[in-house]
């Protein structure tokens, strides 16, 4: 049972995030050809001239056929159609920002600014003159506000709050109720901006009042007021995440993005189907640190599974008998791993497992009604076999 | 690559397993060492949290898959209840002495190397003002997996438990004790713990004292609101001391400052538990002066910006040694060490 299908060293990149740089540059350091491929404008940070790195931007992906060591992706460019080939897709579209106004519920104004708002006025050229109102005032930084703020923006805005003190030379008051430090060097930056005269104020329910140019905060232990407002973006998964699940034959979990959170199941790094993989913020919520060590585990995962050059099934997978099959596409809808399809055996149209994409999880022999499919591969012990 | 290469991981926990597997998916031949008898490291000690058999995402099984395919792996030498005496630099690799239970004399010469030594829990004697070890109602999150591992939904179940408590950050975010960080894991088990509890005891009232929850992890937050709506109280404040109580004979009691709701409160409980976070391992001082390695001002593996290679090369940094890890976490920092090594190895095969 044992068929191995050689494979090519050759792995599409979707997505135009930072994450998908870094994998694309990994691959192509372990000698991959690589299509790094984008529904959006440009790519971020593309190696130069790399004889083995092809590049496609506005370009999406409307059709995967094949499996693992054979993928073929339709893509629409600029009105026209492309195909491309590969032995294994790695995802990684990013996630998107928002101002979530419905959960602030407060609208922003000229003192009333998003955390990369001010940061684009904190690295305008001083000529500009756009920021000069805010200098040396009062800053009022609100994380958690109705919710909790992702660990990525919150970390974003106490670098942000260093950098109003050192360069504006404001106060600055943060306002939170869970501050996130769950990376290893975050509790020293704390440390510094309490050092810098950050003020850190803890709330659970305050009570945010607008009058004139100034803006006050009430909490527990008083009032503050400030000329600035400082509120962190949220992320959402990208709009097209649905779509491309969909393309891909994934699910997608209750908030969104990439895959259920089934640690179990898809194990960190995997995905339900093989030779898929996902990286960084489209499945993941985590600083920049744990979205490059995800990035580079994907690729990894990538080269574990390419690397040695020839796939082969496992051990145990389903087999269909074509000729007991009454083509109900249960087994089609059931499989998790997307390994199933409907094929031509010749005389009959019937599904058909793609071994190399089977895991042997048996799901799609338990719901055949006809009782046609069977998992195979099981070596039967020399001692259990009667003469 | 024309040749194999070798690579040697130092230490059987779940980052050194995930390790070694990836390379050895990739054509290497490794030598796993370990200081034990067996291998797993701290993941044997984490107990399964599902609720009403809906997991929790906690990770701890994800150890036994590892372990079965390690057994598999045909490039794969165990090495059980083995310490590394000397490191010498040969050519470009690294002759190992190794101190084995039965083969003495043992020496490895490997390609590279990656340490996966892990981290210990911090001793909760160290803040002997919560009583670890003097009141009997006084245990550690550490204790309540191996209990609940060992002996299931039994382990507490004479106890009749009515008031429990999760104390945070013991020896987490604590410059006294010299871990001014956040050991990131305490949080999230502690609430999988509580939930867990309040499940299994529904009359008993669990409360979370915390200095601040860390939400961020896809995975985390909605345990969180959970536990929220389940009834599971959380007090922003953290006890000094714990005592005896005098009111009720035969439970603890502390006085805490509720920062939010702006005073003082005292209360009694049967049962507290103390999240004591991670340090690095108390031989990592040992381990660093073998390879030559700096450590960070907590003790911690020093590494160059990507977090995995060090100033020597050859010598790759795996898992919580480097810094605290969550399981998955773990394993994600363990692959990318793998692949930091295999370039390297790549690279300098060619």
């Amino acid at each position: 049972m044992s068929q191995r299908i050689n494979v090519d060293k050759r792995v599409m990149v979707l997505g135009g995030a930072p994450e998908a740089g870094l994998v694309t540059q990994e691959l192509l350091k372990l000698g991959y050809f690589v299509h790094w491929i984008t529904p959006d404008e440009a790519l971020p940070n593309v190696p130069e001239d790399h004889p083995r790195l092809t590049c496609y931007e506005n370009c999406a992906l409307i059709r995967l056929d094949g499996h693992v060591g054979g993928f073929i992706g339709r893509f629409r460019r600029n009105g026209t159609e492309l195909s491309l080939h590969a032995s294994a897709l790695v995802v990684a579209t990013g996630n998107e920002r928002y101002y979530p106004i419905e959960r602030y519920g407060l609208a922003l104004s000229s003192n009333v600014l998003t955390v990369p708002q001010v940061r684009k006025q904190l690295e305008a050229p001083r000529s500009t003159g756009a920021a000069l109102p805010h200098r040396n005032r009062r800053a009022l930084l609100l994380l958690d506000l109705n919710g909790e703020t992702a660990k990525e923006i919150s970390a974003e805005a106490m670098r942000l709050a260093i950098d109003l003190r050192a360069q504006w030379h404001c106060e600055v008051y943060v306002f939170y109720q869970n501050l996130k430090v769950d990376t290893y060097n975050l509790e020293r930056l704390t440390r510094t901006m309490r050092e810098k005269g950050i003020v850190f104020c803890r709330y659970s329910d305050p009570q945010i009042t607008f009058s004139d140019e100034r803006i006050s905060v009430s909490y527990i232990e008083g009032t503050v007021s400030g000329e600035l407002l400082i509120l962190p973006e949220a992320v959402r998964p990208r709009t097209d995440t649905q779509e491309l699940a969909k393309v891909l034959r994934v699910r997608v979990g209750e908030d969104g993005f990439f895959q259920d959170i089934n640690i179990h199941e898809y194990r960190p790094g995997l995905s339900a189907r093989k030779g898929i993989f996902f990286a960084g913020r489209c499945h993941m919520d985590g600083d920049w640190a744990d979205i490059q060590t995800d990035a580079l585990q994907a690729a990894a995962n990538v080269d574990a599974l390419l690397g040695p050059g020839f796939l082969e099934p496992e051990p145990i997978i389903a087999h269909v008998d074509s000729t007991k099959c009454v083509r109900c596409y249960t087994c089609v809808r059931t499989c998790p791993h997307a390994a199933v399809e409907m094929a031509d055996y010749d005389e009959v149209i019937a599904a058909r497992v793609v071994d190399l994409a089977c895991r042997g999880c048996g799901a799609c022999v338990a719901n055949c009604p006809v009782r046609a499919i069977e998992l195979i591969g099981q070596a039967m012990p020399a001692w259990v076999q009667s003469p | 690559m024309q040749k194999q290469p070798k690579v040697a991981v130092i230490g059987g926990g779940i980052a050194g397993l995930t390790a070694a597997l990836n390379l050895v998916q990739r054509g290497a031949q490794i030598a796993l060492l370990e200081r034990e008898s067996i291998l797993g490291g701290n993941a044997l000690t984490v107990c399964c949290k599902a609720l009403e058999g809906k997991c929790q995402l906690c990770g701890g099984c994800l150890l036994a898959d590892r372990l079965a395919a390690i057994k598999e792996a045909r490039d794969i030498a165990v090495f059980t209840n083995t310490t590394v005496t000397r490191v010498k630099r040969v050519g470009g690799g690294f002759v190992l002495d190794l101190a084995v239970a039965w083969a003495p004399d043992t020496t490895l010469a490997v390609d590279a190397v990656i340490l996966a030594t892990g981290f210990d829990h911090v001793d909760a004697h160290t803040k002997g003002p919560y009583g670890y070890g003097i009141l009997p109602n006084v245990t550690t999150g550490e204790e309540v997996e191996k209990r609940l591992r060992q002996n299931g939904r039994s382990a507490y179940e004479s106890l009749g438990l009515r008031k429990v408590a999760f104390i945070q950050c013991v020896g987490s975010r604590d410059e006294h004790v010299g871990r001014g960080y956040c050991s990131q894991v305490c949080c999230r088990y502690a609430v999988r713990l509580a939930r867990l509890f309040k499940s299994w005891y529904p009359e008993a009232e669990v409360t979370i004292f915390k200095m601040d929850i860390q939400t961020s992890g896809r995975d985390f937050d909605p345990t969180w609101q959970a536990a929220h709506k389940e009834g599971i109280r959380f007090v922003a404040g953290l006890p000094a001391v714990i005592r005896r109580s005098t009111e009720a004979p035969g439970r603890a009691a502390f006085i805490y400052d509720d920062i939010l709701a702006g005073k003082l409160a005292q209360e009694d409980f049967d049962l507290i538990i103390l999240s004591v976070g991670m340090q690095p391992r108390r031989d990592a001082d040992r381990v660093a002066d073998l390879f030559g390695l700096n450590r960070d001002p907590y003790g911690f593996f020093a590494t160059n910006d990507d977090e995995t290679s060090t100033l020597i090369p050859g010598v790759f940094v795996a898992g919580s040694c480097q810094a605290p890890r969550s399981i998955a976490e773990s394993i994600a920092h363990a692959q990318k060490a793998a692949e930091a090594c295999y370039v390297y190895l790549q690279e300098r095969g060619s």
